[in-house]
């Protein structure tokens, strides 16, 4: 049955252009990367987010860098930056009886409440599913944590590092002879921030269709152990009861597979199916080795991976990497370009299809930013707003929404509340 | 059990090997009814296997279930079943004017069409956005390609490697001191950043829809959704002009930081020490040894200063422990460490068990295994597998019986000129 029109009320505090979400209000109380990419899925699609930060400091991620010019400060963490784009910043002291009854009216009028803190946390403040659930039946909220919020590891301290290894993808990264590696940056965090949007927004339209709403568990562990590539390890073990291995760069079987060297940097080659070497040999224009008896068929061709580079390196390296995708991407032999950073930015189709964005802050000034994961049509894309400096929204929210007074503020700023 | 959240919402999926698959089950998974499209006439190479009918001694490496690739190999190959679940699943052949007439039926009823073909795919098979937009203005359709479908490389065959290439990610896939040409291009991380950005940007369409009444079509570019996963690698150039480099385990702020062989045959554990007050933790488990009170080593700047050598002290002890007693011993001192897991133990893992993430699905093909769940639990609306993974058609008869209102016959006659069936071909490879 397909869904009904609903016509949205106008509630909208400030005017601003429509967007997809542009009527579900969240409150967002997360730290660090998990819990502040979920949301900021939410808000740079129109959400309207208010971020709930400690007024000593704020979001941890504040501390962490890249900073402007490497000068630590809590206003110029590049990473804080990127992760909180688009969403609106109060401070509120949790720790006092008078911050969580605040903090609980900002609850009653919210859609989504998303949480990041160690499991347990929550109800220690007073803030617990049924507590909130008594105050707003139709509220989500989503708590995102390490483990989850149940099991005996719950309570287990972890790290990017530490999560990386208790997923299926580490084991099996890196060379054999060497220590697993972990994936770069804080790719299981970002990922279970994903996966946390989409639940939250899946849960949304439940608790819109029944005014029910209810709590989303989001596990980083769990994430990892999820479809696709996670799912597929797991369901590989399940189906074969053969164990994974890390079979390293140079790994046994059909080529080219893997990274090359080209005359000004790397292209990364995918041809070791049997179906592409006809794509291959053609590509290097060498119909000869169709014939020649080392790869001629697909039986003897493993045997002599060495002998095959010792033909194709020399090729490559007379070539530039534009050169060789393009004239591989012709023959329908899936190649692409190994990129550093500063050459994705001067790429000319991500330029072309206009993803990355310039954002202006007050502290760090205009700043080149990832643009949106994915841009929808019907709505085009208004000015991206910056990340919030600390406190940057406390008159806002609190005074024009909560309806406190000039002097009630000041107070609960004399409080350390605000 | 209460209705799950997108229950009512019907999606058309035609996922192909990891990413439109996987988002098309999250979707399931919330309650949406999914239809997986696919046909007897066209073989999907690594969704369902590497050939319709593999050689056996093909098989015997590929992870079919039990070992076995069987009658019907396309049935029990690993990862369509880690990634297909909660989907009905039917055949049509929209190679011919017939099936595709069927085919606009189905968008009709529908409200979501979802794909990651390459671009141009969905249109020269007649079901290109402004075709199923005339039949049903306000749909919803979702392409996830490569690299999307403007641009200069549009036409790029791209598989989940030459995303993370082209979007920088591969570079970083390093040790700190090896060079570009070791970099091991799977297991492939972008698929599971592109399922489930996919499946978040289906939601949002439909959430406007909801509003507004009005559909749209998305053009997703999957490397578009790995580079905000990048963020601070970006920001750290575009601020500082530094162009990041592989740091292997290691971590600009913390340390130690890395990763420790352990007793036993590849075992390992890692440990990250984020404070000073941790690292005395992490010396009072090892016993406190003579090394391990250097003044050096207490403050951070000077652990990350001398980090390989605190690397091979660390690794001098752990080698002669278990990973999960290190695991233990050190969660109890508040320092995060964790073995390194493989596929085996996380299917046996007590904390996976005690959540209930491994759910029991009997499949008419396979059989009864464990099969991985969800990254999220709904607590009043629990997600649990419905649908065991797809068999190849298997319900036709639902779909264009039950939903279409075919009647036997005529869904008979269907199958009689192979528009529909549950058998590739013989000729299909």
């Amino acid at each position: 049955m397909p869904i009904g029109r609903r016509l949205a009320p106008v509630r909208a505090w400030e005017v601003v252009m429509e967007q997809a979400l542009s009527d579900v209000r969240v409150v967002d109380l997360t730290h660090y990367i998990a819990g502040p990419y979920c949301t900021k899925l939410l808000a740079d699609y129109g959400a309207e987010v208010v971020k709930v930060e400690r007024p000593d400091g704020g979001d941890g991620a504040r501390q962490m860098g890249p900073f402007r010019d490497d000068e630590p400060h809590i206003e110029k963490s590049g990473l804080f930056l990127h992760l909180n784009t688009n969403k609106k910043g109060v401070t509120l002291n949790l720790k006092t009886e008078r911050g969580v009854g605040i903090f609980k009216e900002l609850v009653r009028e919210a859609d989504i409440l998303v949480e990041s803190f160690a499991p347990g946390a929550m109800r220690r403040l007073g803030l617990d599913y049924d507590t909130l659930a008594a105050i707003n039946p139709r509220l989500v909220m989503t708590s995102i944590s390490n483990f989850g919020q149940t099991g005996p590891y719950r309570d287990f301290k972890a790290t990017e590092l530490v999560l990386s290894g208790m997923g299926p993808h580490m084991y099996v990264e890196g060379e054999p002879d060497r220590e697993p590696l972990k994936y770069p940056g804080y790719k299981a965090q970002y990922l279970a921030g994903t996966n946390a949007a989409a639940a939250t927004l899946g849960a949304l339209f439940g608790s819109e269709a029944t005014g029910e709403g209810q709590q989303v568990d989001v596990s980083i562990m769990e994430s990892l152990c999820s479809p696709p590539e996670g799912a597929a390890a797991l369901m590989g073990y399940e189906f074969s009861g053969r164990d994974a291995v890390r079979p390293g760069a140079r790994r046994a079987g059909g080529y080219p597979w893997g990274v090359y060297p080209c005359k000004d940097g790397f292209v990364f080659i995918w041809g070791m199916v049997p179906m592409f070497w006809r794509r291959t040999v053609e590509w290097l224009g060498m119909p000869e080795l169709l014939t020649d008896g080392r790869f001629a068929t697909g039986e003897a061709r493993p045997y002599h991976r060495d002998d095959f580079e010792a033909i194709m390196l020399p090729w490559l390296a007379e070539r530039t990497v534009s050169e060789v995708v393009r004239s591989a991407q012709a023959k329908r032999l899936t190649t692409a370009p190994v990129y550093t950073i500063d050459e994705v930015l001067e790429d000319p189709h991500f330029k072309a299809r206009g993803f990355f964005v310039e954002i202006e802050h007050p502290a760090v000034g205009k700043a080149t930013y990832p643009g949106l994961p994915f841009r929808l049509p019907a709505t085009p894309t208004v000015a991206q707003r910056p990340a919030p400096t600390l406190g940057q929204h406390n008159r806002d929210v609190y005074g024009k929404r909560l309806g406190y007074s000039d002097g009630e503020m000041i107070e609960l700023r004399r409080e350390g509340i605000i | 059990m209460g209705r799950l959240p997108l229950a009512g919402i019907r999606v058309l999926s035609h996922g192909f090997v990891y990413t439109g698959t996987a988002a098309a089950t999250m979707l399931g998974d919330m309650g949406c009814e999914v239809i997986r499209v696919e046909s007897i006439q066209r073989f999907p190479s690594w969704t369902r296997g590497s050939m319709a009918r593999p050689p056996r001694e093909v098989a015997r490496h590929f992870g079919y279930a039990d070992n076995e690739a069987g009658e019907r190999p396309w049935e029990r190959f690993y990862s369509f079943h880690a990634t297909n679940r909660n989907q009905y699943g039917i055949t049509l052949d929209l190679g011919r004017s017939e099936g595709v007439e069927l085919y606009r039926s189905l968008v009709r009823i529908s409200d979501v069409v979802l794909e990651n073909f390459a671009p141009g795919v969905m249109e020269r098979l007649g079901i290109g956005y402004a075709a199923l937009e005339e039949v049903k203005p306000e749909i919803v359709m979702v392409s996830a390609s490569g690299l999307g479908a403007t641009g200069p490389y549009k036409d790029y065959s791209m598989f989940g490697p030459n995303v993370e290439a082209i979007a920088g990610m591969m570079a970083l896939r390093g040790y700190p001191d090896d060079d570009m040409t070791v970099r091991n291009p799977a297991p492939v991380w972008s698929d599971n950043i592109a399922a489930s950005t996919l499946a978040f940007a289906v939601l949002a369409a439909l959430y406007y829809r909801q509003r507004t009444g009005k559909g749209q079509h998305v053009d997703l570019s999957q490397a578009e959704t790995v580079l905000p996963h990048m963020g601070e690698a970006i920001m750290d150039y575009t601020l500082n002009g530094r162009v990041a480099r592989p740091m292997g385990n290691r971590d600009p702020l913390m340390a130690p930081h890395g990763c420790y062989r352990c007793r036993g045959d590849d075992r390992w554990v890692t440990i990250a020490v984020p404070s000073d007050e941790q690292w005395r933790a992490l010396c009072k488990a090892m016993g406190s040894p003579a090394w391990s009170e250097e003044e050096r080593f207490y403050e951070v700047a000077g652990r990350l200063a001398h980090q390989n050598e605190l690397d091979e002290r660390i690794g001098e002890w752990t080698i002669e422990r278990d990973r999960h007693e290190i695991m233990q011993l050190l969660q109890k001192l508040g320092v995060p460490a964790g073995p390194v897991l493989t596929p085996a133990d996380l299917c046996s893992d007590p904390h996976l068990q005690e959540r209930g993430f491994f759910r029991e699905v009997t499949h008419r093909e396979t059989g009864t295994h464990r099969y991985p769940g969800m990254s999220f639990k709904f607590s009043r609306t629990p997600a649990d597998i419905r649908i065991p993974p797809n068999c190849l058609g298997e319900h036709n008869e639902y779909v264009y019986g039950g939903l279409l209102g075919l009647s036997g016959e005529e869904i008979a006659e269907l199958e009689r000129q192979q528009l529909i069936g549950d058998t590739y071909l013989p000729e299909v490879l």
